[in-house]
This record gives structure tokens, C-alpha cells and sequence, in this order.
């Protein structure tokens, strides 16, 4: 680790230069911050510093046009605020320039934390309130909403008419919490034994509304507010969880696996303790609603512990963020093979098709060596195996679920759906989380429309296998 | 209240890490053994007839790695002609001492041992080398020398093939550390179930998929004879920290370590990264990324009394060995073919009585190469 012991020195030359250097990096103003490894800035000369950053990492990805419809997913924190004041900033700055139709859009995700609808409401207010400073259309859309997706709305054109937008508006910020959907979500929740796995789901299932919602509301873009110390322990833990082939995903400036409604990281440049500076330096305002892992230990789940390990590291070795964010760079996507090639869940492109001598097959191997045709109905201490179906019928929302197209698509989920038909469509990080549910039954919708359709269409190619020529759909 | 075996219904004696399924000894076995096999088959590490070299420190990994592999290659006829294969790096106190359970798992396997050292290789045991470098960095000269020291045993008992006890647990903690230190080209390679076939010989590691605890679950109960003392020098501080990190994620969700695996073999690296190119070195003729090899440049410094200089990285520590020659050479005091002899002649730079022509000036170069390093 003969790098590292050269950081090592570097660090103590480093602590010797913080102390001489009490005037800005650019002018001759005294500093005020510390940015970067060791520049000193002034106030002016930092928040130049950081507007510009911001603007380059945009402008470098060459994907945002100029008048471009951009969502920014705002969740009342240190980050996103950051995001909105930027954009703000910016559009006042530059009344014609790009992004000058914004909307800002919060999830209320207050039933994951088991709040009470006052706590909600409360929440919700602040935020709102909190949003109405940067001068944009603005909505909060309760997480329970992820239940009404349908698979069919994925098909509907994204809506182009200004009239339509303001009425999908409409309807986004009059929503209010349905209890049959709360209490389904709890369901799922409640289901779910470990934190990460709970964490991995509300995660997937919150970036899929907020997919919808921009999709619904004619923007094309969704900004997010991951900052380079959050994307950094996202490396290490997308790992840690099986999610090796989505890091490219997780880590770059855009994630495109939506298809139409593109996500985008524009703070991803910037470690954590400068957009914490920029916001004090700005007076923005922002709020820590509690998540499922405040003030939990730091073994409460993989996330956590890795978000712990990355802090820790870095106070040690100030490389480490930028070393494992760089290295999440030079990591591209294998190209999905079409509409089958993804996972049902999260959209990733399917890393479950591998070779007989690779991670899977070799634990596949493990369980079904165990699973004898008269025990294998049985399971070890609760555990659920990828050879083992668990079935769980949940015959009290059966009849909610015909979607009534009428032309065979339909599905009922009479015949309930096993754990073994639906993980053929999950990747394997999303593998990991559904077998750490009670059943595949109370997943959302959109899941099991696409998990059935899916079967339907490898069991109609099954029947005509014998007169395919080639291996295509 | 006994567990019955979720296998035979016998009654169970311990919990698979891997599956979490409560088994029976002999249902342990059987799992174990054919889980190997299985990786062994689908990985399709040997062909038949092939010598192979196993890597035997005479700690747990290699003891049951050897044990397996006789079992296997008898049961399966897989048709492997096995030798244990020791490197004795010349550690007081601890390779000495394992040594000698390799020498007894040598009589109990019956398999033919052959022992290769840094003194007879390098000129230089890990102990003369702590005594310049000191407790840190070591590990650096301890794992670049290894590497090349089982290749060269495996050539001299005229194997084609060596096999590690490399578990998933240190494949694992090798993909974290890769990409903790941004090496990009060992995070590609590290993933693989062989590696090194371009070149060098062809390692394979048969245990990539064998958690670390059954690996100890099975010499345990199999009463196996193995050493476990940690090394003696420091050890690894960086590696500490992906090790531990592991560990608690191992706490957290017990298939981390496979999960990780997977990922790793997922990755995929875009095709317009530099990678660097392999070669061979000039010197010696190994696989290198560089003009020369590691093990060259570390020894160079080494002979030269500067065992620092060959630490860092590569194209620096060519620079400040370049320096010294410079140095060396304008220098009147220094007679000129020795040090030009060191960096031209592969034989010279093993012999270590090179290192004294050049230690009398050493200090006094020490202090003048330091400051071309700092530019």
C-alpha cells in the first residue's frame, strides 16, 4: 500500500499549507472556506466556484437542451435544496437559458418511517413551503401512489399538449393519501425482515414514481440530489448488494435505464461538505425529515454501514472519494438485450443470464443440491430458496387486480404468482430483496403485470419453439 | 432439542454460512466436496493428465485445498498429477514453523513437496529485508517476490498449472480494494477464476465460491492439521480496512461476500480506458506491466541499500532508481561497472554481495535522490 503511505506525507504537507494560506485562492480577499482538498476561497470567489462546477457538470454531458422541461426530485435536504437553489439561481441570473421550465416535485414518503397522517400533513407543509422559495411549480406526491401505476400507463405517449400538463399538474398536487394503498404499503413493508432490503425497495419503488410523474408531466429529465461522497459509498454498497452491473447507473452523471424521463446527478462533482458550505454561505434552508436509518446503528443496514466506512476512510485518506467515484467512471452498462433483457423491478439490464462457473449458478448449485423432491417444500429456518416457490396467496386483493384490457393480456392474480415466476425477470440485487419478503404477491402492480406478461410470452414461445428458425422474439 | 439435518434428518451439527441450511457432518461433506467439484467441472480449471503445483503455506486454505484436491482427483478421476508447492520466505518464528505442517501434510497426503525460498531465489530472506526496510512496506517486496517465487518453483517440479486457496472471502476483499485504490486492471482480472494464463503460468483458484468460515468448519471437524499464526511483520494496514468492512457487511446479510463476487463478475470497463499493457521484463524475462518487473526494481533498491526507492509507483520508482545510477556514475568515488553491471546483468542483480559497492556513499544518496522525489 505503498500509495497510501505516500498519501500519507502528503496529508501532513497539506495541514501546513491550511495554516499559511488565509487568503482566497484567486483574489487577494481573505478566505472564508476551504473547498476542494486545500483551496482556500473567499465567499465570492467559492460561490463562483460552485455555480460553475454546477453549470460544467451539466453542460459537460451535453444532455440537457436549452428550454428543457427538468424535474428536480426534492426531498427537502441538504442536497436537493442545493439543486433548487442553483437552478433558481441560474434562471434568475439567465431569464432565456436552459431548464427555465422546472418543476420542483417532493415524494411524501412519511408512511415508510411509520409517521402519523398529522406528522404527514406537517411534513408535507414544510416542504411544500420550503419548495414555494424558488419560484416554481411545485407538488407533493404521497410514495403510495407507486400502486396506481399501471404497466398500460407506460405505453400512453408522454403527453405533449401545455393543457394536459397543467391538468396531470393538477391532479399530482391535489393527491391525497388513500388508505387501502397506505395499508398496502405497510403490508409490503412490514414484510420485508431487513432494513436493507427495505431500504433497496423503497428506493426502486420511489425512483419509479418519480419516473411516472415527470413522464405524466412532459419532463424529460429528473434531477437528483446524490452529491460525489453519497455516490462514492453508492459504489461500494451497489457492490456490497449484488448490483455490480448497475453501478455505471448509479454513479454517472445520467441514468437512462427509464427510457423517456432521463436521471441526472448534477451534484455529482461536488463532495458533501461543499454543498453543505455552499448552502451555508447562501443561507438556504433545508430540513432532515428522519429515513428508515437516522439515528440507527451503523450495522442497521448495508447502506448505512457503507456510508460509515466510506466517512471514516476519507477523514483518513482524503482521496478515497474521488479514487472510488473515478473508478465507478471508467465502469460502463453491458446493452440490454430489448424489452426481456432488463429487470422487472428497477430496469436494470438482466445480470442473471451468466455461465455455469460465476457467483449465481455456483449458489444455485448449493441450494438445489438440498432441495430432494420431498423435502424441498420445506425451508431452513424461514429462508426462502431460488428452487424453493414460496407461495403465498393473498386472496383479498384478487379482484382489484384485473387490469380488463380484454385481449388476453389480462391478469388476475387468482392464480397467484410464485416466487420462482417472477425472480426469471428480476436482476440479481433485486433477487436478493424480494426473496427477503414474505411473498411476491403484494409487489406493486406494474411488477407482476410485466412478471406475468413475460411468462405468457415465454410460455407462447415455448409452444411454437419447434418452428422458430432463428433464437430472436 | 437436536436440529434435524435438512438433508438426511439426522441430526444436524452446524449451520451452512453459505445457505443457512443446518446439516449433519457427512451432509457437510458431501456439499462441500461437490460444490468444489461442481466449480472444478463448470470452470473447467484442469485438463486431464496436467501437473499441477498447489500452493501449500500450511494454513487452513491451502491445507484443505490440498486435502480436497486429493480427494477429488481419486474420487472423480480427475487425472492430476499433484505436488505441494512452499515458498519459504525466511520468516523467524512463522513460515519456519508452518513449513513443518507442510512437511507433515506432505507424509499425510502422500504428495511430493518441493519448497523454493527467497534466499536460494533472491539473495535476500524476509528478515534481512525487514531489518532495512522496517515493519512498514514490507508486505510490498513479501507479495511481489511470492508471485514470482511460485512460478519459478512450479517450473522447476515442471507443472503447468498452480492452484491457490484463494477463498470467495479474499476475492471478495480484492474487489473492494481494487476499486478503493482505483486499480482499474486488477479490478477486471481479479474477478476471473484464472488468471495469469497470458505469460505466466495459469492460476486457478478452486475455492472462489467457498466461504472462509466452511472452509474452517470443514478442516475443523475433519480434524485436518493446519497453522494459523497471523505473520509476524505488521500486518497490511489498508487491506485492514476492506477486511473489516467486509466483515460487518458479512454481519449485516451473510451472502455479501458472494453477492460481491457476482458484482465483480458483472463489471464491465469501458473500452476507452488505458489499461496497462502487459509485457516482459527486460530483465528477467517475467510478465510485466513495466520495462521492468517489480521484483527487479524492489531488489535493485535492495542491492543498491535503498530498499525504499523500488516502493511507489513504478514510473516514479524508475525515476529515483535511474537517479542513483546517475548519481552513481558521476561519482568518482564509485567505480562505474559495478553499478552499470547491477542494471544490465539479470544474474548480478540476485547476487547480494552487489549491495555493498554501493552502500558507502548510500546516505549521502539517499539525501539528494529524496529531493529529485519531492519534484
Amino acid at each position: 500500500m505503498c500509495q497510501v503511505q505516500g498519501d500519507d506525507t502528503l496529508m501532513i504537507e497539506e495541514v501546513k499549507i491550511l495554516k499559511r494560506s488565509s487568503t482566497c485562492l484567486k483574489c487577494d480577499e481573505a478566505a472564508v472556506v476551504i473547498a476542494r482538498v486545500k483551496d482556500a476561497f473567499c465567499r465570492h470567489c467559492f460561490l463562483g466556484y460552485v455555480t460553475h462546477r454546477f453549470k460544467a457538470t451539466i453542460g459537460k454531458s451535453r444532455l440537457i437542451r436549452d428550454k428543457e422541461k427538468v424535474l428536480i426530485a426534492f426531498s427537502g435536504g441538504q442536497n436537493s435544496s442545493a439543486v433548487a437553489r442553483l437552478i433558481h439561481e441560474g434562471r434568475s441570473e439567465n431569464q432565456h437559458k436552459r431548464s427555465d421550465s422546472s418543476q420542483v416535485s417532493s415524494t411524501d414518503d412519511g408512511i415508510i418511517t411509520q409517521q402519523t397522517p398529522e406528522e404527514r400533513r406537517a411534513n408535507r407543509e414544510t416542504i411544500t413551503k420550503l419548495m414555494n422559495a424558488y419560484d416554481l411549480p411545485t407538488c407533493v406526491v404521497p410514495i403510495e401512489e407507486v400502486f396506481s401505476l399501471r404497466l398500460s400507463a407506460e405505453s400512453t405517449l408522454r403527453v405533449k399538449d401545455e393543457d394536459d400538463v397543467t391538468m396531470a399538474m393538477e391532479h399530482f398536487s391535489q393527491l391525497s393519501i388513500q388508505d387501502e394503498a397506505s395499508q398496502r404499503l405497510q403490508d409490503i413493508l412490514d414484510s420485508v425482515k431487513s432494513l436493507t432490503a427495505k431500504e433497496d425497495l423503497v428506493k426502486t419503488l420511489r425512483h419509479r414514481l418519480l419516473a411516472d410523474i415527470a413522464k405524466q408531466t412532459g419532463h424529460t429529465k429528473v434531477m437528483l440530489g446524490d452529491n460525489g461522497t453519497n455516490l462514492a459509498s453508492r459504489v461500494l454498497s451497489g457492490m456490497a448488494q449484488g448490483r455490480g452491473v448497475t453501478v455505471p447507473l448509479e454513479v454517472g452523471f445520467a441514468d437512462n435505464r427509464e427510457g423517456d424521463s432521463t436521471f441526472v446527478r448534477p451534484l455529482r462533482e461536488f463532495p458533501s461538505r461543499e454543498v453543505s458550505l455552499y448552502n451555508h454561505l447562501m443561507g438556504v434552508e433545508s430540513v432532515c425529515i428522519p429515513t428508515l436509518t437516522t439515528k440507527a446503528s451503523q450495522y442497521a443496514s448495508i447502506n448505512k454501514l457503507t456510508d460509515d466506512f466510506i466517512h471514516g476512510l476519507q477523514v483518513g485518506f482524503p482521496s478515497t472519494v474521488s479514487t472510488v467515484l473515478r473508478t465507478g467512471e471508467k465502469l460502463c452498462m453491458v446493452s440490454s438485450s430489448g424489452d426481456e433483457g432488463s429487470c422487472i423491478m428497477c430496469k436494470a439490464p438482466l445480470d442473471t443470464n451468466v455461465s455455469a462457473c460465476s457467483a449465481l449458478e455456483s449458489t444455485q448449485h448449493s441450494l438445489a443440491e438440498l432441495s430432494d423432491p420431498d423435502r424441498g417444500q420445506q425451508t431452513a429456518n424461514g429462508q426462502c430458496s431460488l428452487a424453493v416457490s414460496c407461495e403465498t396467496s393473498y386472496d383479498d386483493q384478487s379482484s382489484s387486480e384485473c387490469c380488463g384490457q380484454g385481449d388476453g393480456s389480462c391478469h388476475s392474480t387468482k392464480k397467484t404468482i410464485s416466487f420462482g415466476d417472477v425472480s426469471k425477470g428480476l436482476c440479481y440485487g433485486c433477487r436478493i430483496t424480494v426473496r427477503d419478503m414474505k411473498g411476491v404477491n403484494s409487489l406493486p402492480g406494474y411488477v407482476l403485470e410485466e412478471a406475468g406478461r413475460r411468462q405468457r410470452r415465454s410460455e407462447m414461445k415455448e409452444e411454437i419453439q419447434d418452428f422458430l428458425l432463428t433464437d430472436d422474439r | 432439542m437436536p436440529v434435524p439435518c435438512r438433508k438426511c434428518g439426522g441430526s444436524a451439527i452446524l449451520k451452512r454460512p453459505k445457505t443457512g441450511d443446518a446439516l449433519c457432518k457427512e451432509c457437510f461433506y458431501a456439499a462441500f466436496e461437490s460444490e468444489i467439484h461442481h466449480t472444478i467441472v463448470t470452470g473447467k480449471l484442469f485438463t486431464r493428465g496436467e501437473r499441477v503445483a498447489v500452493g501449500a503455506s500450511g494454513g487452513k486454505d491451502s491445507t484443505v485445498l490440498a486435502y480436497v484436491l486429493k480427494l477429488l482427483n481419486e474420487k472423480y478421476d480427475y487425472g492430476l498429477d499433484l505436488v505441494l508447492l512452499s515458498v519459504d520466505e525466511g520468516i523467524t518464528g512463522y513460515r519456519d514453523d508452518s513449513l513443518e505442517t507442510v512437511k507433515r501434510n506432505q507424509q499425510q497426503y502422500d504428495l511430493p513437496l518441493k519448497i523454493v525460498s527467497y534466499e536460494e531465489l533472491y539473495g535476500w530472506t524476509m528478515d534481512s529485508i525487514v531489518k532495512q526496510i522496517g515493519r512498514k512496506n514490507n508486505c510490498t517486496f513479501c507479495g511481489v517476490f511470492r508471485r514470482q517465487a511460485l512460478d519459478r518453483g512450479a517450473l522447476l517440479v515442471n507443472a503447468g498449472k498452480i492452484v491457490t486457496g484463494h477463498n470467495a472471502d479474499d476475492i471478495a476483499e480484492t474487489i473492494l480494494m481494487n476499486i478503493l485504490r482505483g486499480d482499474i486492471a486488477r479490478l477486471r482480472r481479479c474477478a476471473d477464476i484464472i488468471t495469469g494464463a497470458e505469460g505466466a503460468l495459469p492460476r486457478c483458484k478452486p475455492f472462489k465460491y467457498t466461504y472462509e468460515k466452511e472452509i474452517v468448519m470443514y478442516a475443523y471437524f475433519k480434524k485436518l492439521d493446519y497453522f494459523s499464526t497471523e505473520c509476524i511483520y505488521s500486518p497490511n494496514a489498508y487491506r485492514g480496512y476492506a477486511r473489516a468492512y467486509l466483515k460487518d457487511l458479512e454481519k449485516i446479510r451473510s451472502t455479501s461476500i458472494i453477492d460481491i463476487i457476482h458484482s465483480g463478475e458483472s463489471l464491465s470497463i469501458k473500452k476507452d480506458v488505458k489499461m496497462p499493457t502487459q509485457g516482459t521484463c527486460s530483465r528477467c524475462a517475467y510478465i510485466s506491466s513495466q520495462p521492468v518487473c517489480k521484483a527487479c526494481t524492489l531488489l535493485e533498491g535492495l542491492n543498491k541499500g535503498l530498499p525504499k526507492l523500488g516502493i511507489g509507483k513504478p514510473h516514479k520508482a524508475r525515476k529515483r532508481l535511474d537517479a542513483v545510477d546517475l548519481k552513481a556514475s558521476t561519482d568518482s568515488s564509485t567505480p562505474p561497472p559495478s553499478s552499470s553491471s547491477t542494471s544490465s546483468d539479470p544474474a548480478a542483480s540476485i547476487a547480494p554481495s552487489s549491495s555493498s559497492s554501493s552502500s558507502p556513499s548510500s546516505s549521502n544518496v539517499a539525501a539528494e535522490v529524496k529531493q529529485v522525489v519531492d519534484f
